[in-house]
């Protein structure tokens, strides 16, 4: 069989075909045009997994077909060059953090995590996620996650893309209303381009470690602010181990975002509901130990001297817990009752090697196996068996400290747990435990 | 055909000249069935978009390889792509005799740029200067790639005619 006999077997497919049919009878969407920036949020976009509201309908740019399966949007996106999209310039340098900032969630925070159908949405797009016209979620495992705030914004929205073949996040791109995403390694590029109007700062750095698997990647990150409708933030990186492709990815991500007849709003991620929240300082004793299925897991004795200094309320999406702190002078202790731990795994008390501090505790000794990081830093106990001799064996001193110190968790049958975090000798600290009602219940 | 005059363009006889054209040079170019007609769909797109004016059938035709051509290129270009080997799996049901289907997977082995010029010269019959037209290549470069496949491809590309 000669060359000519294979390849005039292959042939188009009917289906493909009929598709190619349907391109020239549709109005082409045309991405120089002058189309409205606009865009309308069809019914179907509105449709999603937490019920979206109808918020931020626009005028779609383009006609497309009424509806069709996921996929069959691929027949019309429009796959420019690279060479026709802005060419982005970046700051070279060897890291790309300049300062490291902590950054907490607003109150009432919580999390969710849309659909890609839903989060195309935020791009004007149908269903199918892409960046000018590269379907990723072809090559990576995508996901999306939103944090709110309790009033129900849109904090940070971030989507993430991992190679299914390393494991390794290829890209994550966050976006934020009314300016950047807060970040606690901000990037300070120095270098801007303007991309479709909009100035954007980007920088790029070759890196290698362990984080990497040894390779030596490149990391482009772009920041920008985008002014319209909706004022959106977003900081992207793209991080590679081939750099022409990263900069070709980051390009055409950044060029999807800003492009003028491109949509990008965060209207669609408004969320169904919210959750019932509270994140209040109580400041009277009284009023901690009366807060609503606490009562019957704080300590009534504490070492002596110790005054109550303070309490924390926190109740949200996943998380329903009371501290409390008591202090005598800069010693203290923190109790912090957990109605909803996070896969509390308790330790067994017959493995020593996972919770005996003392088998770890000096400079002559080993330190724990990995396995045991955790669990030796802070176990969880059960109940039943929380001991003097278990308390003991988790005690520890610094130098001139004139009191010791224990941290662990104490683990009931109702599932919730009681962490202490404080001073005090071995008898104090089971008086304190003694104290607790459900815990002199079951002993 | 498009004249450049606004006559109405016959689209369905336009695609039962090209289409099967089209696809087959991106199938030997990304050795892959997906990507070839998504590489065709994005050279139709740009026909639509940009209506060239062409003189005729010939002239159309050479038009949608180029762009099919560049837009494979471009294709990959994308490292992120992941190439399968359907023209592997496509070649062992057609090939069954182990000299032709050694050949054929030797083509498939064969760098993108040179099964690019094997297909134009020994498939649609463009001449070095015409495909080196068409992928912005070299002349020179044209007759190197083709050299190279007929020494190595000489049973499946026997019988098509010498440079």
């Amino acid at each position: 069989m000669t060359y000519r006999d294979y390849m005039d077997r292959q042939c188009v497919d009917e289906e493909t075909h009929a598709r190619l049919l349907a391109l020239e009878g549709r109005k082409r969407r045309r991405p120089y045009g002058k189309a409205a920036v606009a865009a309308a949020l069809c019914c179907v976009i509105g449709l999603g997994v937490y019920g979206l509201g109808a918020a931020g309908t626009r005028e779609h740019p383009a006609d497309l077909p009424d509806s069709f399966g996921i996929g069959e949007e691929s027949i019309y996106l429009y796959r420019p060059d690279l060479s026709e999209l802005p060419k982005l310039t970046f700051t070279k340098g060897d890291n790309g953090a300049t300062a490291a900032l902590d950054i907490a969630p607003p109150k009432g925070w919580f999390v969710l995590e849309p659909s890609m159908e839903t989060f195309a949405a935020v791009l004007g797009q149908r269903e199918l996620l892409h960046f000018e016209g590269e379907d990723v979620c072809r090559y990576y495992d995508v996901s999306a996650e939103v944090i709110y705030g309790g009033d129900g914004t849109v904090w940070i929205a971030s989507l993430t893309g991992r190679d299914r073949e390393t494991g390794y996040d290829v890209f994550h791109v966050e976006l934020s209303p009314d300016g950047l995403p807060p970040a606690c390694m901000p990037f300070n590029g120095d270098e801007s381009c303007t991309v479709w109007g909009t100035p954007v700062r980007a920088g790029m750095y070759r890196l290698k470690g362990n984080e990497y698997g040894g390779r030596t990647v490149t990391e482009y990150v772009a920041t920008f602010v985008r002014e319209g409708e909706e004022t959106v933030g977003a900081r992207i990186n793209v991080t590679m181990a081939d750099a022409a492709a990263g900069e070709e990815l980051m390009t055409r991500i950044v060029s999807q975002l800003l492009r003028p007849e491109h949509v990008l709003m965060l209207a669609p991620l408004a969320p169904a509901e919210i959750p019932e929240w509270r994140s209040e300082q109580l400041t009277e004793e009284n009023a901690a130990r009366a807060e609503e299925g606490f009562g019957a897991y704080l300590p009534t004795a504490l070492p002596e001297g110790f005054r109550f200094s303070g309490a924390w309320r926190e109740l949200g999406q996943d998380r329903d817990y009371l501290s409390m702190e008591w202090e005598w002078g800069e010693y203290f202790c923190f109790v912090t009752v957990n109605r909803l731990p996070e896969d509390p795994v308790p330790v067994e008390i017959d493995n020593p090697a996972s919770w005996d501090l003392h088998l770890y505790n000096s400079v002559d000794k080993p330190n724990p196996p990995e396995e045991y990081w955790d669990s030796v830093a802070c176990p969880v106990f059960r109940a039943e068996d929380v001991t003097p001799e278990v308390i003991e064996k988790r005690l520890y001193a610094y130098p001139k400290d004139k009191k010791s110190r224990a941290e662990f968790c104490v683990l009931f049958p109702d599932g919730v747990q009681v962490r202490w975090y404080g001073c005090g000798t071995v008898e104090e600290i089971w008086t304190a435990l003694c104290s607790i009602p459900a815990f002199a219940n079951q002993v | 055909m498009n004249d450049g005059s606004r006559r109405p363009m016959d689209w369905e006889a336009l695609l039962f000249r090209n289409e099967n054209h089209m696809y087959r040079a991106a199938l030997a170019i990304l050795g892959n069935r997906e990507e070839a007609r998504d590489a065709v769909q994005d050279a139709l797109l740009k026909y639509l978009e940009k209506r060239p004016a062409l003189k005729d059938e010939e002239h159309e035709r050479a038009w949608l390889l180029r762009v099919t051509v560049n837009g494979c290129k471009s294709r990959l270009r994308s490292p992120w792509r992941k190439r399968r080997v359907e023209l592997c799996a496509a070649l062992e049901t057609a090939a069954p005799e182990e000299a032709d289907h050694e050949e054929l997977l030797a083509l498939e082995a064969l760098p993108d740029q040179d099964r690019a010029a094997i297909h134009l010269h020994y498939y649609e019959g463009y001449t070095t200067a015409e495909i080196a037209a068409m992928t912005g290549e070299a002349e020179g470069t044209v007759r190197s790639r083709l050299h190279r496949a007929r020494q190595k491809l000489r049973r499946i590309l026997e019988g098509e005619d010498a440079i």
